[in-house]
């Protein structure tokens, strides 16, 4: 399923043990709070052994049998009919709007964060931009230029850098390892491009190749050509 | 039908080079207008460029590339706009031996930082036999206080391999690094000599 699927979807509660009658009157408190909720919960009840984690565990601390609380919660919360009895946090039974509203708000807005982050996370990388040429450019291998030139005036992540310069990832690497122990490149996150924009950038490979067929072509001219 | 023409422009103080640089290249004997110096650049050399210089390098086919050198003083800067069309890059020579070298390419930096912001060029270090490392350090310093980029490479103007290979830099430079669209591209097709 996409990454878009998941964020909509609607964010769950399991209540492991708790009776059907309140499993029933918690369904209705999320009715009435839906309109003051800025996303959607569902009530899980019981959550099989296998399923996917949800977002946040009630547990009936009254209960006499252990509860059966599925690995991986985030949140988990105990509700008792006597709160101060136990940890801090311990919400009222039966279930109150009022603070099943303040656990879900809080609830919501983090999960939803820690997906923002992940995502945002996961579609970051290293972009990079020359800071100033190597003062010994005769000593640097000839194709090592081209990696120096394509991020004179823009940065650029590595997998761009090699695409412009159809020179092998790892070759590139080495050339802005070496760039970077001289302190002549910046370093800067940035947005992963899309496919699309990748695309566009190959295609325009053809375009630029005619200016290194000239510089072939005068060096040819004075016998210095490959 | 007219062939492709290119154009590369040699820029810098008097007696940085320039004049050398073309005559190493040129296949077609330089167009001058070097006129005896009249002025303190006397002490210098005995003649200096007053308009531009001139060379052609033919390609195999068609194809020419127009090399110009000018003047490095700032009221001959109008001279650019005659040598925009077509334009692929700049040549910033410095004389390594004048006492006065690394002012003279802050202000021929100065005087053309629009035009070399839009386009790639390199500063060539010429005559630079002695103290060569400090003074190409004082250039790297002098472009980054202009908030430009370009290589600074030590040359020999008289040496037709080591224009040679600036200019395959300059390309390298315009192809990775500027795309294919150089300021003079849009006017290619009025570019002429």
């Amino acid at each position: 399923m996409g990454r878009q699927d998941d964020s909509a979807r609607a964010l769950r509660i399991a209540c492991p043990n708790f009776s059907s009658e309140e499993l029933g009157a918690l369904r209705s408190i999320l009715g009435l709070l839906k309109p003051y909720l800025k996303h959607a919960w569902v009530v899980d009840g019981a959550v099989p052994e296998g399923a996917a984690p949800t977002d946040v565990c009630l547990i009936n601390v009254d209960h006499p049998g252990a509860p059966m609380v599925p690995p991986g919660h985030p949140r988990v919360i105990g509700c008792s009919s006597r709160p101060r009895s136990h940890a801090h946090g311990t919400l009222h039974r039966p279930l109150r709007p009022p603070e099943i509203l303040a656990l879900l708000s809080e609830a919501g807005n983090r999960v939803h964060g820690e997906r923002q982050y992940s995502d945002a996370t996961a579609s970051l990388e290293w972009s990079y931009r020359l800071a100033a040429w190597p003062r010994d450019l005769g000593d640097w291998p000839r194709s090592w230029w081209r990696v120096m030139a394509s991020i004179s005036a823009e940065a650029l992540p590595l997998a761009r850098i090699a695409e412009r310069t159809e020179l092998p990832s790892r070759y590139v690497e080495l050339c802005i390892e070496r760039l970077r122990a001289a302190g002549l490149v910046e370093r800067t996150p940035r947005v992963r491009e899309a496919a699309a924009a990748q695309a566009n950038a190959v295609a325009a490979q053809g375009e630029r190749r005619r200016w290194s067929a000239l510089a072939n072509r005068i060096l040819h001219r004075f016998g210095l050509g490959k | 039908m007219m062939g492709e023409v290119h154009k590369i422009v040699f820029m810098g103080a008097p007696g940085s080079g320039k004049t050398t640089c073309i005559r190493a290249l040129s296949e077609i004997d330089p167009v001058s207008t070097d006129v005896p110096c009249t002025d303190e650049l006397r002490d210098l050399k005995e003649t200096t460029t007053v308009a531009l210089d001139y060379g052609e390098l033919q390609l195999d086919g068609e194809a020419r590339v127009l090399l110009y050198g000018l003047p490095g003083q700032e009221r001959f800067s109008y001279m650019f706009e005659v040598v925009r069309a077509g334009l692929l890059g700049a040549i910033v020579l410095v004389d390594a031996t004048s006492h006065d070298a690394v002012d003279e390419l802050s202000r021929t930096l100065a005087c053309h930082r629009g035009e070399l912001r839009k386009m790639p060029f390199i500063v060539a270090l010429n005559k630079s036999e002695q103290a060569a490392d400090a003074i190409a350090e004082r250039c790297r310093e002098v472009v980054r206080e202009h908030r430009l980029m370009a290589p600074v490479m030590t040359v020999d103007a008289r040496r037709r391999e080591d224009i040679a290979h600036l200019i395959e830099l300059l390309l390298v430079i315009l192809e990775f690094g500027f795309g294919f669209d150089p300021p003079g591209e849009q006017t290619r097709a009025e570019g002429n000599a």
